[in-house]
């Protein structure tokens, strides 16, 4: 789910920013949120912020964007 | 525009970008040995590559916010405009990492002034900016204007993302409106930026020569022939080792109907993936779902997703219901297909 947090930092842009990144996350997030239920939600939150400080650094770094 | 012109433009970019990723790809293993040499010499604990000099922009700009969803929920036009500057600048950042300071900042300039001296080093061999100017060339070509139909109905947003909340499609529209007139602002100054195809073929000639070993290892590796590609990588990998050679290699074997070939390769890819991870996507990929010949464990591919989540694309394995398919879409969106593209430079020559 930090994949919308990425390209609110601007993290996969290159050449001429754009709204394709954002959108697709977006729409990727919000698609996931209407699948799970409230508990399947609580579960994933949890392990979203288990792992997402180790993987969401790695990629602000492999991407440029830790600034 | 035809359709061929556009073929030969898309495919000679893509060659660019294939071989400009190699050379980089090169220099990451180079330093990546030779940090990890001088660590085991002088006896100290290696450096982390993601803390690496080469990974930091040289400039000093301070990033800009990037707006929070609170902001975006409240005040679409300012989350924009707040979004606009962090990503020029997050995209320049990048352009100093992938093309090095010089070529990034000609590339901040505005296309008639970037134009020239991104030739010039292009000429000289400078592959990155061969590849900007590639960029910059099929941008401004796309500039002709068409004829003007009548105004939308409905706003881009509405169309293609018609389930996302209203302050989200908002937030889109407005990146989008800023973002043409930006890109139309840009476009005027495209008067003296060469033509795309002219120099398409410039450079394929200038860098695309099959006595490279880097194309003759992309060449090997497109034969449809299983056995003759293979046969072919060995030989080349024999005479000049070559850590993308091997994942081609490890790639073609991992498909093959032979079991000892297929051990081989999965073994070749095992070792490969501990430190490149286009070759730990390529094996999440296989081992989720199945490559060929070879039929995977999508229980045992977690080990391997997580490294192809690295680049910041959603961990789905977790979704339990559809992990293969979910791996798919995740690996496409992170251009894991470059192991199977079609910018190879045999079909490209094929093409010519």
């Amino acid at each position: 789910m930090f994949e919308l947090d990425l390209a609110l930092n601007g993290c996969f842009e290159f050449f001429n920013p754009s709204y394709a990144y954002i959108a697709r996350a977006a729409k990727d997030e919000e698609r996931l949120r209407k699948r799970l239920t409230p508990g399947d939600q609580n579960a994933g939150l949890a392990t979203y912020y288990s792992i997402s400080g180790q993987w969401e650094q790695k990629a602000e770094v492999r991407l440029s964007c830790a600034g | 525009m035809k359709a061929r012109p556009v073929l030969l433009i898309a495919v000679a970019l893509g060659a660019l970008l294939a071989l400009f990723a190699l050379m980089r790809h090169h220099e990451a293993r180079a330093k990546h040995e030779s940090m990890a040499s001088d660590a085991r010499a002088s006896n100290t604990t290696s450096v982390s590559p993601a803390t690496s000099a080469d990974t930091r922009s040289p400039t000093d700009d301070p990033f800009p916010s990037a707006p929070t969803r609170d902001l975006v929920d409240r005040d679409a036009g300012a989350a924009a405009q707040l979004w606009q500057a962090r990503a020029k600048r997050a995209a320049f950042a990048r352009q100093v990492k992938e093309f090095g300071p010089e070529v990034a900042r000609l590339m901040q300039l505005a296309p008639d002034e970037a134009w020239d001296p991104l030739v010039e080093r292009a000429k000289d061999g400078d592959i990155a900016a061969a590849t900007a100017a590639m960029l910059l060339a099929t941008t401004c070509m796309a500039t002709t204007p068409g004829p003007k139909g009548p105004p939308p109905v409905m706003s881009f947003a509405e169309r293609f993302y018609p389930t996302l909340s209203d302050p989200w499609k908002a937030f889109l529209n407005r990146i989008d409106e800023n973002g043409r007139a930006e890109h139309d602002e840009r476009m005027k100054h495209c008067e003296g930026v060469g033509n795309a195809i002219d120099f398409a073929m410039l450079m394929i000639d200038q860098f695309l020569r099959p006595e490279n070993p880097d194309v003759a290892i992309e060449m090997a590796a497109d034969n449809r022939d299983s056995a003759q590609a293979i046969a072919d990588l060995r030989e080349l990998l024999a005479a000049s080792p070559s850590a993308r050679g091997e994942l081609l290699l490890g790639d073609r074997l991992l498909e093959s109907n032979d079991a000892a070939e297929q051990a081989e390769g999965l073994a070749m890819l095992e070792r490969l993936a501990k430190t490149d991870a286009e070759a730990a996507s390529r094996l999440a990929y296989c081992v989720a779902s199945s490559c060929g010949a070879f039929r995977g464990d999508p229980a045992s591919a977690r080990r391997w997703l997580e490294h192809a989540a690295r680049p910041g694309r959603s961990i789905c394995d977790l979704d339990a219901r559809q992990p293969a398919r979910c791996a798919r879409r995740s690996l496409r969106s992170l251009g894991v297909g470059v192991v199977r593209a079609r910018s190879r430079p045999e079909r490209m020559l094929r093409v010519l």
